[in-house]
């Protein structure tokens, strides 16, 4: 009886402990996703002081003072952040190109860009060799890991024709290209100068290329210029151009967080994914090869994945990735899939292997956007 | 016979004095200007590389640039706006300066600090200010007019055009105009002005046979230099024109060099820059022409130099009104389409309803880490840079003016270059600089230094412009005098050229700080971690979209501006004053 009433005792002991273990480590990540590897990335970045040079990623400055609370909570390294403030990622690693050639060390140690960019550093040898990172953090799909595991994704991007909510009824939407001949475009729409979206439209998942697809999209836009429709160019960043009525729609937006900033400041914005140009991209985080705090640079891009890393980036960028379930961009894709809309997943690997296409076809829309061709 | 030799070996010796100086002072000049020719050397190369391999050299960035009918289209355009520009700047400030400068216009040393308030304003938030007064869809102006006057059914004012462009961008640069006009008004003499009337000339035969032509070199000198900055401005053709598909070729280029998407194409700056080079050594040859000439347009002499008051009567309220509409449309607009951005949660033109929306929250966004640090570098290029620019300024006009140097044609010219180089080209240029040839053991790359560098380099055309207009008034005979009286060239320009530069050195520095203090395209390139300025901060924010935060930092950079502008209206007018006597 002694015995069963002290087995009990310690069942509710060891209970207790764990409860408390439980509360006081964070949260699941805390305890499910340590490993050892993870425990000897912490050491190292400690040991370097916990120092992280880090471009662009999480741009509001409260949001990086909740980034370092939550990494000294998670691993408890003291995380100095030198935020490197530089968003235009184009300029950003063409410069740290030239670095690299001069010898010099990189501007940064996290690199934050897209398959616009993260291909050229590949190319030029710039991304750090990485084999450990499902070591690290085993919830990280392998799939998603950039080949070299020199980057990984920061968030999911979904590209789509942003429109302003007041100027435009509801049936007048687009549910696919042709709608934007309506004659109510007319003198309404903006493009990017830089065709963007439009340019991996003909891209599949497969990473094969639909030239007449390609072909079908450029006679659209010849259109759509030639009518008067697309009277304006404006940044994927300028939806505020949208949203003050200068113009009505923009085709198309880059991504669809920009549209979700503007709806959560309370802006008119809709976005409308099109199936023929949607499709999911990743905004990535490259790890230089030559970073001067590697450690705490890889401990960070760890962090991101997290559901910690998650929430805080859903909280202030109103971004997170595709493929963690409960995530709002898997509830988004998932949606669109069950609708019938099934946006084509672009990887870098997919992106490689059609860029030659892509890069062709992108030149001749923006000729078209630009007005360099009727 | 003593005498005789005494007499030839003083003359002998301020001879030797003169030529040493002048050896000196050329040695200076020439080592600043080498650097700008190294500069352009580096631009020269960049423009025959091949855009994806360096290493490669070829004629492909050129034939693709002008052999592409659309550029040709851009081209014109560019012609348009910056005639428009130079127009518009210099019919507002050319009354403007000769108004507070030669008349009795009751609180004209107002008219200073509020021309120069305007320079302040970012031009993203002047445009974008225009866009919501005067757009066909939501210019509000537009909408009053329509609802005003029933019989319109259109827009009025389509400020979306090419000629639209250009007289916002004029209206913005004529306070440029008006400082560089400033000092020659000031300068001149009104002998000729009060020959003219006793002849019998009326008021306004007396402007235009003897007033404009007296100041022809200064307005020319000025035009020249709006003009060039119309041939490279981006940020009213950018917010405007390329948002409504109206190139010019700084906005094309731009758009070839540094897309958002796929690699920059610095080449392509490289192959248009040689054309501005080409466009800017024409002018540069219009205007040594003109000031070849120069003894027509001394105004300044030993004798009886006594600056004259036009008054005005009641034709002040006229004076005041003209003012008062460039500064309502160049200063009170932006300024409040940028109080009201700061105000917003996302930018949107002007209505009762959004006035529910005013809140603080952009203050609230602010990294105020990163923006004491761009705060502290922003001052220092401030202080510094107009500082060094008017040594420099001062040595190589006294070397083109004065000097009687053989080259002192081609000193000027390579002088104006910069100011014809898109800004763009020379931080891509002193990138290479600092990476390539400056050892990683020297502080300089990803500094503040490297800014300073290039800000010094990109204006040395301003001062020079200044100075050697404002030489140009003040006759040889006092140097001459000083020199028997046995001063040496730095004795002369210590004790007598610096104090009657006084006036022109005050705006070129003052105006110098604000070009410094709001320079956005050079330092775009050139800013990493630690060397962030105030404009640059403005931009990023502007780049992700968060154009009402950009406000609100531009509000803070304008309210640091304040102490500059009030020291400039108390310190100037003193200046004015110490002058005059």
């Amino acid at each position: 009886m002694k015995d069963s009433r002290q087995g009990f005792r310690k069942a509710l002991l060891a209970a207790a402990l764990l409860c408390f273990a439980a509360v006081a480590g964070s949260g699941p990540a805390m305890a499910a996703d340590r490993t050892a590897a993870l425990d000897a990335l912490i050491k190292a970045s400690k040991a370097e002081g916990g120092t992280l040079i880090a471009h662009a990623i999480i741009d509001d400055v409260r949001a990086r003072k909740e980034a370092v609370a939550a990494m000294k909570k998670m691993y408890g390294v003291d995380v100095k952040w030198e935020y490197v403030d530089f968003p235009n990622q184009n300029r950003f690693a063409a410069r740290l190109m030239k670095e690299a050639k001069a010898g010099r060390q990189p501007s940064t140690d996290v690199f934050n860009g897209t398959q616009s960019t993260i291909p050229r550093l590949l190319k030029a040898n710039m991304l750090a060799e990485v084999k450990d990172w499902r070591d690290i953090y085993p919830r990280l799909p392998a799939d998603v890991i950039v080949p070299g595991g020199g980057a990984i994704p920061e968030h999911t991007r979904i590209g789509g024709f942003a429109y302003n909510t007041r100027l435009v009824p509801k049936d007048k939407v687009p549910q696919k290209l042709e709608d934007l001949l309506d004659p109510f475009w007319k003198g309404k729409l903006a493009g990017t100068p830089y065709a963007a979206v439009w340019d991996r439209a003909s891209v599949s998942e497969q990473g094969t290329f639909d030239e007449e697809k390609a072909k079908r999209i450029r006679g659209l836009l010849s259109e759509m210029v030639k009518k008067g429709h697309i009277v304006g160019l404006i940044g994927c960043g300028d939806e505020n151009r949208i949203a003050s009525g200068e113009f009505v729609g923009l085709a198309m937006m880059c991504s669809a967080n920009n549209v979700w900033k503007g709806q959560a400041k309370g802006a008119p914005l809709g976005m409308a994914y099109i199936e023929e140009t949607s499709n999911l991209t990743h905004s990535y985080m490259g790890l230089l090869k030559q970073a001067k705090y590697p450690a705490t640079a890889k401990l960070f891009m760890v962090f991101m994945q997290t559901p910690e890393g998650q929430a805080l980036n859903r909280k202030w960028e109103l971004a997170d990735t595709s493929y963690y379930p409960g995530n709002t961009m898997y509830k988004i894709a998932k949606d669109l899939r069950d609708r019938g809309v099934a946006p084509p997943y672009i990887s870098i690997p997919t992106y490689m292997k059609v860029k030659p296409q892509v890069e062709k076809w992108k030149s001749e829309y923006k000729k078209i956007l630009v007005g360099q061709k009727k | 016979m003593d005498t005789t030799i005494t007499a030839e070996r003083a003359a002998g010796a301020r001879l030797g004095r003169f030529l040493g100086a002048r050896f000196l002072l050329i040695a200076f000049t020439g080592a600043v200007l080498s650097v700008v020719l190294l500069l352009l050397a580096v631009i020269l190369d960049i423009a025959f590389q091949d855009p994806l391999d360096s290493s490669i050299y070829t004629l492909n960035n050129f034939s693709e640039l002008y052999l592409d009918p659309f550029v040709y289209g851009a081209l014109y355009n560019t012609a348009v706006f910056t005639a428009v520009t130079v127009f518009v700047a210099l019919v507002l400030a050319v009354p403007i300066a000769w108004l507070a400068e030669r008349t009795d216009l009751p609180g004209k040393s107002l008219v200073f600090p509020l021309m120069t308030a305007s320079a302040v304003i970012p031009g993203t938030f002047g445009a974008l200010g225009w866009l919501f007064m005067f757009h066909p869809r939501i210019g509000t102006v537009n909408h009053w007019l329509m609802d005003l006057l029933p019989f319109i059914d259109t827009p009025p004012i389509n400020i979306v055009s090419v000629s639209g462009m250009g007289f916002i961008s004029g209206l913005g640069l004529s306070s440029l105009a008006f400082i560089m006009l400033a000092a020659t008004f000031r300068a001149m003499d009104p002998a000729l002005e009060e020959s003219a009337q006793i002849h019998g000339l009326s008021f306004s035969q007396r402007i235009w046979h003897v007033t404009l032509p007296l100041m022809w070199p200064g307005i020319l000198a000025a035009g020249i230099y709006i003009g060039t900055i119309g041939l490279a401005s981006f940020d009213v053709p950018a917010i405007i024109g390329m948002a409504n598909r109206i190139f010019t070729f700084s906005t094309f280029v731009f758009n070839e060099a540094d897309p958002q998407e796929g690699p920059p194409n610095f080449s392509i700056v490289g192959a248009a820059s040689v054309l501005m080079i080409v466009v800017g050594l024409l002018l540069s040859w219009w205007y040594l022409k003109v000031i070849s000439r120069s003894h027509r347009y001394t105004v300044v002499t030993g004798k009886s130099y006594r600056p004259n008051i036009v008054p005005l009567g009641r034709w002040w309220i006229a004076g005041w009104a003209f003012i008062g509409i460039k500064l309502t449309l160049g200063v009170v607009f932006p300024f409040l389409a940028l109080v009201w951005a700061s105000l917003m949660p996302y930018y949107q033109p002007f209505s009762m309803q959004a006035l529910a929306l005013v809140s603080l929250d952009n203050f609230r966004q602010i990294p105020w880490d990163i923006f004491w640090m761009a705060t502290r570098n922003t001052a220092i290029l401030t202080l510094t840079v107009p500082t060094i620019l008017m040594f420099v300024g001062l040595a190589i006009s006294w070397v083109v003016i004065r000097s009687g140097f053989r080259y002192a044609w081609l000193v000027d010219m390579i002088a104006f270059l910069p100011h014809a180089v898109p800004n763009l080209i020379f931080s891509v240029a002193i990138l290479v600089i600092a990476l390539f040839w400056v050892p990683e053991s020297i502080p300089f790359y990803n500094t503040v230094y490297i800014i300073l560098v290039v800000f010094v380099i990109a204006r040395i055309s301003f001062p020079t412009r200044v100075y050697n207009n404002a030489l140009l008034q003040i006759h040889k005979e006092l140097d001459e005098a000083a020199y028997v009286s046995g001063l040496g060239p730095f004795g002369v320009l210590r004790s007598i050229l610096v104090p009657l530069l006084a006036p022109a050195t005050l705006y070129a520095w003052i105006w110098i700080a604000l070009l410094s203090y709001r320079e956005l395209t050079l330092a775009a390139f050139l800013t990493a971690k630690d060397n962030q300025t105030l404009p640059t901060l403005v931009l990023n924010f502007v780049t992700r979209g968060e154009s009402t935060v950009a406000a609100a930092i531009s509000l803070l950079l304008l309210a640091f501006m304040v102490p500059l502008v009030v020291l400039y209206f108390f310190f100037g007018r003193r200046t004015l004053q110490l002058g005059g006597a």
